[in-house]
């Protein structure tokens, strides 16, 4: 990991004090030694932030839980620790959340380092490899169908789109007209569509006999509104039709909390049971998490969406705005290609 | 049962230590399950940090019998 500052980063954390970063987790604040730490942490002024593990099946708890359990011990500090400007940040254990949960920390580290405290925001950090540092483009430009009857999905669609739309990514709100019509008094009986077989080798037959579509994908995204009430049965009728055309179905598990997320294991008990046992939940659901994170839920998603890595670098970009022109009708293809940059608000790279 | 949720959480801190030590070349990380060695000593601890990274997790701010 380098910085844009210049100066040596080793020379700087040999000439810190005994310790740059003091990690506090052994002795949590119920016992008077945490106590103390937090303590001394505010006697001496010293700079802190808060890694929330959210996972609720590790050790995990809403940090309002959190807030509200130091509350009733300590409720001035619990006011100081968790006030606005305390820094917090979500941990998680997937490699490419996690090293931007690591990259925020030593970007705290390094800003209350001698020469980077000055600085009014802490200091932007490039880590190789970054899922966000990376270029996408499609060879195959997909059009991805969302459903009406899918509650939130057609924001959770825009959002996809804002970021992908301009290179390829099409979204259609259409319903495919090869879909069936869903007519409650010609639907079979469950006993029937549970029966059926939705199995991918039954499915590429049936497609034989039916026209193809041109949604190349469709978009279900999983939140506590999900397969419930009318709208549920005919999003479910809709992914029965999905799977007897063969189109691909992609899924969005939304983890915010703010957005209707949910735990996995509820849409087990509100599935219809035929798509369950016909394993919708056999392919992997993109999970979606609350920003900063959702930036790479959004790269990982247009990922299942056939995005494949740009060869095309910043480096090379303007390798290619500075070259010959010569140079540049030799590799005409690669103009076609265009660059996905990160959203405002995130931190702009720096190499 | 409390032990083990905080176990949970000391391995994730592990990590944490052992990723910043390669993300951060020469960084020194306090960790106080490795490197406390007199408990009287915190506050002397805490004050040659730098900066503290509290990881909070079940059962931190949990009992109100020492506050």
């Amino acid at each position: 990991m380098t910085t844009h500052q210049s100066g040596s980063l080793r020379s700087i954390t040999q000439a810190a004090p005994k310790s740059l970063l003091n990690c506090s987790q052994a002795a949590p604040l119920h016992c008077c030694t945490g106590l103390r730490e937090l303590d001394a942490t505010f006697e001496h002024k010293k700079p802190y932030f808060i890694m929330h593990e959210a996972d609720e099946d590790r050790g995990g708890m809403p940090l309002l839980v959190l807030g509200k359990d130091f509350e009733s011990v300590r409720p001035e500090a619990a006011a100081k620790l968790f006030s606005d400007s305390t820094p917090i940040i979500t941990w998680h254990r997937v490699q490419d959340y996690q090293l931007m949960s690591l990259r925020m920390i030593a970007e705290l580290v390094v800003h209350e380092m001698p020469g980077y405290s000055d600085l009014k925001q802490p200091p932007k950090l490039f880590l190789r490899g970054n899922i966000l540092s990376k270029s996408f483009r499609f060879k195959v430009k997909p059009t991805v169908y969302v459903s009406a009857n899918n509650p939130g999905a057609m924001e959770m669609a825009d959002e996809i789109h804002g970021k992908y739309g301009t290179v390829g990514l099409t979204i259609s709100r259409q319903m495919p007209p090869e879909f069936a019509a869903y007519d409650i008094s010609n639907m079979q009986p469950e006993e029937d569509e549970a029966s059926a077989d939705y199995s991918p080798g039954n499915m590429r037959h049936l497609l034989l006999s039916t026209a193809s579509t041109t949604c190349t994908h469709m978009l279900l995204y999983l939140c506590k509104e999900t397969f419930v009430g009318d709208a549920g049965r005919r999003l479910a009728h809709e992914i029965r039709e999905a799977n007897r055309m063969s189109l691909r179905i992609v899924m969005v598990h939304e983890c915010d909390p703010d957005k209707n997320g949910c735990p996995f294991a509820q849409f087990f008990r509100t599935t219809p049971e035929d798509l369950i046992s016909g394993g919708l939940y056999g392919a992997i659901a993109n999970a979606l998490h609350q920003e900063p994170h959702r930036q790479i839920s959004l790269a990982s998603l247009a990922v299942s969406f056939g995005a494949v890595e740009s060869k095309s670098t910043l480096a090379g970009k303007l390798r290619q705005t500075y070259s010959r022109p010569r140079r540049c009708e030799s590799k005409g293809s690669l103009t076609q290609v265009v660059e996905v940059t990160a959203p405002a608000g995130l931190p702009s790279f720096s190499v | 049962m409390l032990w083990q949720i905080w176990s949970s959480a000391q391995d994730q801190v592990a990590v944490i230590k052992r990723a910043l030590g390669l993300l951060l070349p020469g960084i020194i990380v306090f960790l106080d399950v490795d490197d406390l060695e007199e408990i009287d000593l915190i506050e002397e601890y805490v004050q040659a940090s730098q900066c503290m990274l509290l990881m909070a997790s079940k059962g931190y701010f949990f009992s109100r019998n020492c506050a």
